[in-house]
């Protein structure tokens, strides 16, 4: 491995370290506040910040890194660990959208659709574990009201990530 | 990727909107008549049938005990266990089709019709 591409290694290692810690935190702050919570099943998903900022500075394999890094850990850490099941499926299902998007429609779309879209194929991802762990068709009931608040959700995390100032992609 | 929001942003955002209360309105405005039996599915396996009558349920869940009353309201999950217990604020439910759900739990509760819950499932 030549000097450059060791150092860019270390340096993506570095982001996706720092940035599934800022999501941890972000999502035990989000969880420590009851009125984010209490939403019909729906939240504001901050930390799903850190995911879209991936998303939109990292590429593919980093993003998916911070995405589920992130979900694994705080879902230990909240100690529900089926919670890793419904966010790991969403944050799969959003990142891949997001990025593929993001490549598909260029400079058609800004930050602030790819966070709405992805916040669209998270609940689809969550409704399709609830399927599968539940075994009951019940669970599409809830699709369109979690859909409802991501659309919400996403609009607000991507109006944030569209406020800074993004680094240039390396 | 654009630094301004675009009208697909926008396109995007309605679109989602328009089909989540399309879909709300939809799952609203399915037929509905008053219940006769309860189902409970525990980890997607059937776990009981009752009749929709007054009684009080216990229900092992993996986070231990699920309760649920049954009362001349309908049924209602009045203890979960669970961390969030979302699924106490809702209920009670008394129509064919409706259902109550604990995620953590695995636990679904669902009201039908004499014939059994198919029509629950077509959604």
């Amino acid at each position: 491995m030549s000097r450059l591409t060791e150092r860019r290694t270390v340096r993506t290692l570095c982001q996706c370290a720092i940035l599934i810690a800022l999501g941890i935190l972000l999502h035990v702050a989000e969880n420590s506040i009851p009125f984010f919570t209490s939403a019909m099943g729906g939240k504001l998903g901050l930390a799903n910040l850190v995911t879209l900022y991936a998303c939109l500075t990292m590429g593919l394999p980093a993003a998916l890194t911070v995405g589920l890094g992130r979900v694994v850990v705080a879902g230990l850490l909240s100690g529900a660990p089926t919670a890793i099941l419904y966010g790991g499926a969403g944050t799969l299902i959003s990142v891949l959208a997001m990025v593929g998007l993001g490549r598909l429609a260029g400079r058609h779309i800004s930050a602030v659709g790819l966070s709405v879209a992805g916040a669209a194929c998270y609940n689809v991802g969550q409704i399709l574990v609830a399927r599968l762990l539940l075994g009951s068709g019940a669970v599409f009931a809830y699709l369109p009201v979690l859909t409802l608040i991501g659309a919400f959700a996403g609009l607000a995390t991507g109006t944030l990530i569209h406020r800074i100032k993004l680094p240039d992609r390396r | 990727m654009n630094e301004h929001v675009t009208a697909l942003d926008k396109l995007l955002f309605v679109g989602v909107v328009l089909l989540s209360v399309l879909g709300i309105l939809l799952v609203g405005l399915l037929p509905r008549s008053k219940g006769e039996m309860v189902e409970v599915r525990v980890a997607g396996e059937l776990y009981g049938t009752y009749p929709l009558s007054p009684q009080t349920l216990h229900i092992p869940v993996a986070y231990g005990e699920a309760v649920v009353q049954i009362g001349p309201d309908g049924a209602a999950i009045t203890e979960a266990g669970c961390p969030d217990g979302q699924c106490m604020r809702e209920g009670p439910i008394s129509q064919s089709g409706q259902s109550l759900i604990c995620l953590p739990g695995r636990l679904v509760i669902t009201v039908t019709g004499k014939g059994g819950g198919a029509d629950v499932t077509t959604y």
